[in-house]
């Protein structure tokens, strides 16, 4: 039974069924061949979805858009491209800085590396940069997303293992600051010797400018300020903030820019709404399959195996990390946290693991993942935009999945890098 | 008639966005009565979390006809165009099985809650009436598929 529920999944996803579809027909078949009782599956179903930690996954998307096409993002690359951007290599500082920055408001890599690689993909083909590097580049500083708070996948990841969100959002800031600044290293290195970026542009406009262009921005970087001040300061709980977020984002909008119009708020929501759906849909199916695996012992057995596959946790931890490089590298973080967690959680409490740090190293390795070749969700958003072939860009990513991967061998090796800010907020 | 057969396209995506735009605004009114005049409205949780249930089926829905579902294409980018085709639609019927038994396994649960009088924790409503959305959320969904699928096959074959 459960290699039909594995075997079943990969064969579907391989086909191209949509992730949440090859997630659920295993699961079904599994429930109903192996008579563990179809009633409960509609149930099941329901209660995946109705919990009210993951509410704040649709208000996160929905302020993310909001934010995104009030203009914000366009205002924030300007004033980090007037700060950095005149050197070789400089729009690549700016497109890291800024994919973090917007991490830090969104809560999705691929919404991430869409939102800013719709502005600064065309913005870095002009100034020389080529179309692959720039989609390279773009795909992984937006995988920093899910690491940086506010992140959907800390949130599923604090539902699946009853962990605390606020604490799990602390505990990724420095990770997700670390994981960009890993990316400088090659985009810089590549950037000064292919020779990308010019120094001459308008250097005139450059002083007069800074204090206006941070004006214009300052209103977007309060943004995760508040989001995140009050969640550390333990006011709000994650969908507070988060709703408190889609208010702010409609005051900047409505009253601060004046750029959003009714008609765009209808399509902003047309879309958050689906959005939504795209991932709810994962979590519930995802809730389902776990519920089958771990009812016919499956992952009790895998659990089993790997605890026995080496008395020594460092051989352990990394059996996982490569299991999760794998599969961050094939589907979506949410379809991982469900299928995978249930396997590890009690191989965590077996070498007395903190949770919250664990949750910090599986969601920086899968943020690495996401940029991965071959599938690489981050990616195939990116080189849609910069109109190429995913293949071009593989030579140009290697070396930053390199280096974010040492960014997360140092997270390992120092607990205390996640488990501080925790700590400093009582969270 | 044009707007009846907009609205008959775009059903989903109306309602979803209402849905979302209702749930975001109960939960600022919560916000603002939790911390400004101190009155916690228990009661919005209920509706927000059941919400959440009738917005995934909505949005999935119009994910489904919009094709915006997430997949991993990389072995059918490999594949010839006609194996691609009846692949997919192969897919989608695969797809609609799935949802057909949730809708049906949803449509008996409604009746079990409705035989067994099963109200909600904080509001006492009927239970059923949230578990309504399985049963027509997944016909709605069923029904994009094949539509999708079909036009799919036709439009380009």
């Amino acid at each position: 039974m459960g290699i039909l529920l594995f075997a079943g999944f990969l064969l579907l996803l391989f086909l191209g069924t949509p992730i949440a579809v090859a997630i659920g027909v295993p699961a079904f078949l599994v429930i109903w061949i192996g008579q563990l009782g179809v009633p409960v599956i509609s149930p099941n179903f329901f209660a995946g979805i109705a919990k009210f930690p993951l509410l704040a996954i649709p208000f996160f998307i929905l302020a993310g858009f909001i934010l995104e096409r009030c203009g914000i993002s366009q205002r924030i690359v300007h004033f980090a491209n007037i700060l950095v951007g005149r050197r070789r290599g400089g729009l690549a500082i700016v497109a890291i800085g800024v994919c973090v920055f917007f991490g830090g408001v969104s809560g999705s890599g691929p919404a991430d590396s869409a939102a800013i690689g719709a502005i600064l993909i065309p913005a870095m083909y002009a100034q020389g940069y080529s179309r692959s590097y720039s989609a390279a580049l773009i795909a992984a500083a937006g995988s920093t997303a899910i690491i940086v708070p506010p992140s959907i996948a800390l949130i599923i990841y604090g539902a699946i293992t009853n962990t605390s969100v606020p604490a799990l959002f602390a505990a990724g800031a420095i990770p997700g600051f670390l994981a960009g600044l890993s990316l400088l290293i090659p985009a810089i290195w590549i950037a000064r010797k292919k020779g990308y970026g010019s120094e001459q542009a308008g250097e005139e406009e450059e002083q007069e400018g800074l204090w206006k262009a941070f004006k214009d921005a300052f209103w977007g970087i309060l943004a995760p300020i508040i989001i995140l001040g009050g969640l550390y300061g333990g006011i709000f709980t994650p969908t507070e903030a988060a709703v408190i977020a889609v208010f702010y984002s409609l005051l900047l909008g409505f009253v601060i820019y004046r750029s959003l119009t009714f008609a765009t708020l209808w399509q902003i929501l047309v879309d958050a709404a689906e959005a939504s759906a795209i991932v709810m849909l994962i979590v519930a199916f995802a809730g389902l399959f776990s519920w089958a695996g771990s009812t016919v012992g499956i992952l009790d057995k895998l659990a089993k195996l790997v605890i026995g596959f080496s008395g020594n946790q460092w051989v352990a931890m990394l059996l996982l990390n490569v299991i999760i490089f794998i599969g961050g590298m094939l589907i979506d973080a949410v379809s991982i946290l469900y299928i995978f967690l249930p396997i590890f959680m009690p191989v965590i409490q077996h070498f007395g693991w903190n949770p919250i740090w664990f949750g910090v190293i599986m969601t920086l390795n899968l943020a690495v993942g996401q940029f991965t070749p071959p599938v690489a969700v981050n990616l195939y958003v990116t080189t849609q935009l910069a109109d190429i072939r995913l293949e071009k860009t593989f030579k140009a990513v290697w070396p930053m999945v390199l280096t974010m991967l040492i960014a997360l061998i140092i997270v390992v090796a120092f607990p205390s890098l996640s488990l501080f800010v925790p700590h400093l907020f009582g969270l | 008639m044009t707007k009846v057969r907009w609205l008959a396209e775009h059903l989903e995506e109306v309602l979803g966005a209402f849905l979302l735009g209702a749930m975001a605004c109960l939960a600022f009114a919560n916000v603002v009565a939790r911390y400004v005049l101190h009155l916690p409205l228990a009661f919005t949780e209920e509706l927000e979390v059941n919400g959440l249930v009738w917005l995934t089926l909505f949005g999935t829905s119009a994910a489904f006809r919009r094709g915006r579902h997430l997949r991993m294409l990389f072995v059918q980018d490999r594949m010839p165009e006609k194996v691609r085709r009846w692949l997919n639609f192969f897919l989608s019927l695969v797809a609609v099985a799935l949802f057909a038994s949730l809708g049906y396994l949803g449509y008996r649960q409604l009746l079990d809650e409705r035989f067994l009088e099963i109200t909600s924790e904080s509001l006492n409503a009927p239970q059923w009436i949230y578990t309504l959305c399985i049963p027509v959320g997944c016909a709605m969904v069923s029904f994009r598929i094949l539509q999708a699928a079909i036009n799919d096959i036709k439009g380009k074959g």
